[in-house]
Order: C-alpha cells, then sequence, then structure tokens
C-alpha cells in the first residue's frame, strides 16, 4: 500500500515545489519598450536612452530595447499608455516626482499606486541659486529677506506652480517660519528660460536641479545658496550647504524612478530588480551621473515603493498648505 | 586677434573630410526632414543622438546643426507645392508661395526660397561669428516685461494680415487667442479648456493647426469643386522655371531684411522662427508699395519669411553656444547632446573648447553652401508633384498631413484635431474669414499672456515694469507707430500728390 502511492505522492511534491520555481523565472520574449513621459532631449529622455544602450550593448537582456515618447499631461498620457500593457513587463517607463504630484492635483487619471515600482536610478537635490552680485550672500540672508517681507524676493519655480521646484521654494520658507503662500513664485517656462532671467537680472532667484546652472557657477556668475539635500553632493557644489546644515529642515528629491505597468508578478519585478541593479553599476552609467550632475541613489523594488508612500505624504502636506491639492 | 586664429582653425577643422561628410550627411537628412511635415529638427536630432553615441563629439554636433538649419531649406517645398508646411516656421511661406504655384510660377519660389535661405543663412552665420558674444548680454537684457512688448509689437502686425474685413480679421485673431489658452496654466498650476483630454494639458500643437487649417482645408476645397465639376485644370509652369528678373529684383530687399530679422528673433531664447518669419512677411507688407499683392503670390511674401527663418537658426545657437541655454525644442535637443558628449556649452566653452565651438559655426558656411547646391537641381524634380492629378494628389496631402501631425507626439487626439481644423479652415474659406490672423495669435498669444503675468508678478502688480527700461519704451512706441501707420500713410501720400504741382 505504501509504496504504491509513495511515487505519486512523491511526485506531487516534486511538482508542487517545482511549479512555484518554475513560475518564479521571467525572462523577456519580444523587445523592451521604455516610455518616456516627456519630448526627446530633456534629463529623463537622456536617462531611458542611457538605460536603452546599457541593455542592449551589455546583453543584460536577451532582446531588442526601444524607447517611446509619449508626452503630455505632464506625463498623464505616458502613464495612460503603460497601463494599456497591463501585467506585461516589457514595458517600462521612466517617471519622475510628477507621478506622485500628479496624483494629488487631480491632473492625472492615473493614481501611482496603479502602477508597479521596479526602481529609483538617481536624483537630483534642488538647489536654490542668485546671481554672482547679489547681494544675497548665503541661504541665511535669503530667509532673513523672505522674513522681512515674503513679497521682496521673486524666485523662478519651473516649469509649472506644484512643481517640485516651487514645492522647493514652499518647503525652504515653510522651514524658516514663513508662509508659503505669501511667497512671490515665477513660472518662466522651462529651466533655460529661468536661467537667463536670473542672468539677465530679472528674477532675484532660481530653484532647479544642480545641472540646470552648474555651467554658471563653474563659470563664476551665479552663486547656489543652498541645497535641498541629505548631505552635499560635491562636483561643482561641493562649497554649497545643504539646507539642514543652516538649521532650516528643507529636503527635496527630484528622483528618476523606472515603473511598470499595473499587475506585474513578482516573477517580473524580480527580473527588472536583477537588470536595474546591473545597469547602475555600469561604467557607462556611473560616467553619465557625473556628466549630468546626477545623484546615484539607486532603489530596489520594494524601496521604490516606500519611496513612493513617503513622498506622498511629504508632498500632500506641502500642497496642502498651499493650497494646491484637489 | 586670438579669436581670429580660432576661426581660422575652425575651418582646418570643418574641412577634414570625415567632417566635410558629416555636414553632408545632416543638411541631406535636414533637407528631407523639413520636406516631410511634422517631423521637425527636434525629433530629427534627437532620433540620431543614440546613433552618434562613441563619435567624436564635433563631428556629431557638426552633423546635428546640418539637420537643424537644413530642416528649414526643406520646409518650404511642401508649403509652396500643397499648402502644407513643412516645417512650423514655413507657415507664412504656404500662403504666397502656393498662390505663386496655382499662377505657375512654383519654380520660382522654390529657388527664392533657395537662395534667400542660402543667402539669409549665410547671413546669420556671419552675424553668429561676429557677435556671438557681445549679443549674449543684450539678450539677457530681455525679461518678461520686455518678452511682452516685444509680442504686443508683434501682434499690431495682425492688422496687415487682416485682409478686407477688419472684423472677421479680429474674430480670426480671438479664435487663435483662445486656442493658444488651451493647456495647463503654467502661473497657476490650473488646466484651462482642457476637456478632460490629457492630451489637451500641454496645448494644442501649432504645427497641428496649422497643417489642419492650410492643407486639409485645402483638401475640402478640392473635393468640392471635384463633386460640383468645378475643379480647375491641374497646375502648370508657365514661363521659365528659374527667377525672371523683374522677380530676382523684387526678391534681393526682403532676403536681406529677413536675414537680418530672423538672426536678431533667433537670438532671443523663446521666440524662434515662426515668429521671425511672421515678422519678416509682416515688414514686407508694409513697406511694399502693392500691399494689395500679398496673399495673392507675392514673391516678397516667400523671400522674406523662408530667409528670416533660416538665419534664425544661426541665432539661436547663440544663447546655446554661449549661455547653454536653449531657445528652442531643437537646439534642447542640441544640449542634451552637448552634455552627452561631455562637452558644456555655456560661458566657459568658447575658451575651453575652440575648436569644437569654431569647427561647428564655420562648418555652417559649408552646410550652406551645399545646401545650395543640393536644393537648386530639386526645384525641377519637386514641380513635377504638381503634375500628379487631383484625384492621387488629395489622398496624399492627406496621408503626409495624417503621418506629419501623427509624428509630432505619437498621438491620435492630433489626427481628430487636423480633421477638426480642416473643417473650420474650410469654412473660414467658405464666409472669407482669414486664417492668418489666427495663426499669428496662436503663435504670440500664450507668450504674451505668460510673459505679462510674469512681469507682473515680479513687479508686484505694478505696471509700471512695462515702460521701466529702455527696450521696453522702444517697443512700445514702435507698437504705437505700428498701429497708427496705416492710418497715417495713406494722408502722407495724399498730402505728397497734391502738393506735386504735375
Amino acid at each position: 500500500m505504501c509504496g504504491k502511492h509513495l511515487l505519486p505522492a512523491l511526485l506531487a511534491a516534486v511538482m508542487a515545489w517545482g511549479m512555484p520555481a518554475f513560475s518564479q523565472t521571467w525572462q523577456p520574449d519580444k523587445p523592451i519598450e521604455i516610455v518616456v513621459p516627456t519630448t526627446p532631449g530633456g534629463g529623463i529622455d537622456r536617462s531611458a536612452r542611457l538605460l536603452q544602450e546599457i541593455i542592449q550593448d551589455g546583453k543584460l537582456a536577451p532582446v531588442p530595447v526601444t524607447v517611446v515618447n509619449k508626452p503630455g499631461g505632464g506625463g498623464a498620457v505616458s502613464l495612460v499608455y503603460l497601463n494599456q500593457h497591463a501585467g506585461d513587463a516589457h514595458f517600462i517607463a521612466i517617471n519622475s516626482p510628477n507621478l506622485i504630484a500628479n496624483d494629488l492635483n487631480g491632473r492625472g487619471s492615473i493614481r501611482y499606486r496603479d502602477v508597479t515600482p521596479l526602481a529609483n536610478l538617481f536624483s537630483e537635490y534642488t538647489v536654490i541659486a542668485v546671481r554672482a552680485d547679489s547681494p544675497l550672500k548665503g541661504g541665511q540672508d535669503f530667509i532673513d529677506r523672505l522674513r522681512r517681507d515674503p513679497q521682496s524676493l521673486a524666485v523662478s519655480t519651473p516649469t509649472t506652480l506644484g512643481s517640485v521646484n516651487h514645492l522647493s521654494f514652499a518647503l525652504v520658507a515653510k522651514a524658516g517660519g514663513i508662509d508659503p503662500r505669501k511667497l512671490k513664485a515665477v513660472v518662466l517656462g522651462s529651466g533655460g528660460d529661468a536661467v537667463t532671467a536670473l542672468l539677465g537680472g530679472h528674477i532675484d532667484a532660481h530653484t532647479g536641479t544642480p545641472s540646470s546652472v552648474v555651467r554658471m557657477v563653474q563659470a563664476g556668475k551665479v552663486r547656489a545658496l543652498a541645497i535641498l539635500a541629505p548631505k552635499r553632493i560635491g562636483g561643482s557644489y561641493a562649497e554649497t550647504p545643504t539646507w539642514t546644515e543652516l538649521g532650516y529642515k528643507a529636503v527635496m528629491d527630484t528622483w528618476r524612478g523606472v515603473i511598470g505597468a499595473k499587475g506585474l508578478t513578482p516573477a517580473q519585478i524580480a527580473w527588472w530588480d536583477g537588470i536595474l541593479a546591473k545597469a547602475v553599476t555600469t561604467d557607462v552609467w556611473r560616467q553619465a551621473l557625473e556628466q549630468n550632475t546626477w545623484e546615484a541613489n539607486y532603489l530596489n523594488s520594494a524601496q521604490t515603493g516606500k519611496l513612493f508612500e513617503t513622498e506622498h505624504a511629504d508632498y500632500r502636506a506641502i500642497l496642502g498648505e498651499l493650497g494646491m491639492i484637489k | 586677434m586670438e579669436t581670429f586664429t580660432h576661426i581660422i582653425n575652425g575651418f582646418a577643422v570643418c574641412l577634414q573630410p570625415i567632417n566635410l561628410w558629416y555636414t553632408f550627411l545632416g543638411v541631406l537628412m535636414g533637407t528631407i526632414i523639413g520636406v516631410l511635415p511634422g517631423i521637425g529638427p527636434s525629433a530629427g536630432i534627437a532620433l540620431l543622438i543614440p546613433i552618434t553615441y562613441g563619435m567624436n563629439p564635433t563631428s556629431a554636433l557638426i552633423m546635428m546643426a546640418g539637420i537643424y538649419y537644413g530642416a528649414k531649406y526643406g520646409g518650404s517645398t511642401t508649403a509652396i507645392l500643397i499648402r502644407t508646411p513643412g516645417e512650423a516656421a514655413s507657415v507664412m511661406t504656404s500662403i504666397d508661395g502656393y498662390e505663386m504655384a496655382k499662377k505657375g510660377r512654383a519654380g520660382a519660389a522654390l529657388a527664392v526660397s533657395a537662395i534667400g535661405s542660402f543667402i539669409a543663412g549665410t547671413i546669420g552665420v556671419v552675424g553668429l561669428t561676429l557677435f556671438a558674444v557681445p549679443l549674449t548680454s543684450i539678450a539677457l537684457k530681455f525679461g518678461p516685461a520686455e518678452y511682452f512688448t516685444l509680442m504686443l509689437f508683434a501682434m499690431t502686425a495682425v492688422s496687415t494680415l487682416t485682409g478686407n474685413s477688419p472684423a472677421k480679421g479680429v474674430l480670426a485673431t480671438i479664435i487663435g487667442l483662445v486656442i493658444a489658452t488651451i493647456g495647463i496654466d503654467l502661473q497657476s498650476g490650473q488646466a484651462r479648456y482642457t476637456m478632460g483630454i490629457p492630451e489637451f494639458q500641454d496645448g494644442v500643437g501649432f504645427v497641428v493647426v496649422v497643417v489642419g487649417l492650410f492643407a486639409m482645408a485645402e483638401v475640402f476645397r478640392g473635393l468640392e469643386d471635384m463633386v460640383k465639376g468645378t475643379a480647375p485644370a491641374a497646375m502648370k509652369i508657365t514661363g521659365k522655371l528659374w527667377l525672371t528678373r523683374e522677380e530676382w529684383r523684387r526678391s534681393i530687399g526682403p532676403i536681406w531684411r529677413g536675414g537680418i530679422i530672423g538672426f536678431v528673433i533667433g537670438v532671443l531664447p523663446g521666440a524662434g522662427g515662426t515668429i521671425a518669419s511672421i515678422m519678416s512677411y509682416t515688414t514686407e507688407k508694409r513697406i511694399s508699395k502693392h500691399p494689395e499683392e500679398f496673399g495673392h503670390g507675392a514673391i516678397e511674401g516667400v523671400a522674406g519669411p523662408e530667409s528670416a527663418n533660416n538665419s534664425d537658426t544661426a541665432g539661436a545657437l547663440v544663447p546655446l553656444l554661449t549661455l547653454g541655454v536653449p531657445g528652442g525644442g531643437a537646439t534642447a535637443v542640441m544640449l542634451g547632446a552637448f552634455i552627452m558628449y561631455g562637452v558644456q556649452p555655456g560661458p566657459l566653452l568658447f575658451q575651453s573648447r575652440p575648436d569644437l565651438v569654431w569647427g561647428l559655426i564655420d562648418s555652417m558656411y559649408v552646410g550652406n553652401v551645399m545646401l545650395l547646391i543640393l536644393n537648386l537641381p530639386l526645384v525641377g524634380l519637386f514641380v513635377r508633384l504638381l503634375y500628379i492629378p487631383q484625384g492621387i494628389l488629395y489622398p496624399l496631402i492627406v496621408a503626409i498631413s495624417a503621418i506629419g501631425a501623427y509624428a509630432i507626439n505619437g498621438s491620435t487626439v492630433d489626427l481628430w484635431l487636423i480633421l477638426f481644423f480642416g473643417i473650420v479652415g474650410y469654412v473660414f474659406g467658405k464666409v472669407d474669414i482669414p486664417v492668418a490672423p489666427l495663426v499669428l495669435s496662436l503663435v504670440l498669444g500664450g507668450i504674451m499672456e505668460q510673459s505679462f503675468r510674469q512681469a507682473m508678478t515680479i513687479s508686484g502688480g505694478n505696471v509700471k515694469v512695462f515702460y521701466g527700461s529702455t527696450i521696453t519704451v522702444i517697443l512700445l512706441v514702435m507698437s504705437v507707430i505700428s498701429v497708427l501707420l496705416p492710418f497715417i500713410i495713406p494722408k502722407l501720400r495724399a498730402l505728397g500728390s497734391s502738393g506735386d504741382p504735375s
């Protein structure tokens, strides 16, 4: 009796053990598509094309990789496109804090919880900068001026109100005990327009990514007052203190994350975790980080999911203060 | 003196066979991209970025610049032949260029575009060579208040575009302004008139509107003629293919003026080739002795704008190279490419990489010569398009327009939009509402509104900001003169003729 049932039981046990093992590995079997929520040429587009090159030339994946630009709606159009491929891990998208901000200001129909977090590639921390001949010598001067009169400084916050740059300005002001609603935030189209206006003396200060003013800082035409980073970022900004150092707790991380469509299986997520962790250790990637003044800040899928949650809570708080929650 | 040495060394760089080859490749691709509507130089350059990875940065940038200015040569082709601007900046060309084609002068219109582009392109490069660094400081003086007054001045040109009925011109202008407000308002972060369509959050694309209003509307008109059986015989080339002496004489002035206007506007970040070509067109119409010919095939209306949009590209490289600030889409992509190659455009670039800067600038002289040689023989080839029977031509226009519109954002919403604006353009034609003021206010409206509000935010609501600087005052005075001119000139002429004893 025993012997008769032993074999099928063993087989069943082996199969039961083998089945999940089989489903735990996933491999792409058609071209991978990296979806970019902006037009070609910007920072996000560049990071996508870099990733394409690393995965393809490094033979990290057995299939070709293409980049597709789906600009529009502050990223909303790309999310709609991505989720048309629910459960399909051949489609990934590069995203930014817009994913969270749009969720809160009611701009997009797809929430951040409707997509699958896969990784964070790198971060850019907002810097507040002035023209070299500005009377504002440091972050403390900036706060002092705003404390006397919140309307005394016109500060550019590309590329729209409620953007990460605007939130950065509001965070710093709030940390200094200034009502963020009273600030004079000016939106000057692209970051490039804002830098021109800063150099021309049309505005008093500029908030933006370190890369937006790095050439001007190197040339001594622009002074970075302080950076909204957890710690100093080095390079051309080695001398620039963090706001936290100055006693104002304000950190703003413009992360560049990778997301997948909704409903990816653990096996698919695991495959991407492996590929992306490898991609960020390549020399090509490290070199690009330096060239673009991007900060290495790789997070895996689980950590990125947590990042989204904490960012959502933080943005909700500051957008609420600005009266921009819908 | 040192700069002079650098300029000469730049020629040594750009005349290397490999760089000549890349210049040629760039201008050839540029011409093709220019001919195809929708696919503009920004998309073309962006597509090239992954291919050029690992290339020598100078060669890669020479090729990208070639695409940028080469596209302006090609943009006029479809504008003239099938009333479909191949590129946003060719929109003015599709007004008089197409009328010229209807009169059998397509060859002359194409030839003057190529020659004007060459002369103006070279004017632009000379300007870039001589004045890049000093001009930067003037570009910096343009803040929101200055941009607003500049747009105001450009806007006063609307009166020259209205045609017979001022009221209908005003109506078209207002519709253009309304379309310009669609999308996320930058100053408040609020969506306006997006009707729940995510694609509308970034506004309605200029090229999409123009392709609809011009090309699709033309197809509808043609269809109506075919159904009614009133279709005119296919367009023919009358007279010689080349410019007549008279046409040549009338084009010289517009080419020079267009070249200078284009370069100056190009230096200002954000203004761009479309505004340059509109300003050139309205200038020519104003100073013309026979303004009534504009809109009915005046060669000045092709020569001026086509020249302006070409020298604009050289102007746009001024802020890119000296400040690292892109003035528009194509230069923004080029900035991305610079960074990717580890080259940092900005105040230090002229000192740190003179070989690259001057190699690039000097290659544009060479590229313009190549484009002229490339484009002139094509005139004979392109005019043959006109011999295509209408039954084939119209579907072809629809196909080209649809592919072009879809290629911009890969969005099907844009396909519905070209259909919609095609119907709008057709109806406008029926009730005699001019489309040019709509195009003008659509281009200017957005920048005008945003710069007004930026200036008001900065000044804390004080309107003094608009007459606080020399530039704004000059532009305001010019705007007033521009509005009054049509009323003054006839009086002056009347005075002059009554005082004349004969």
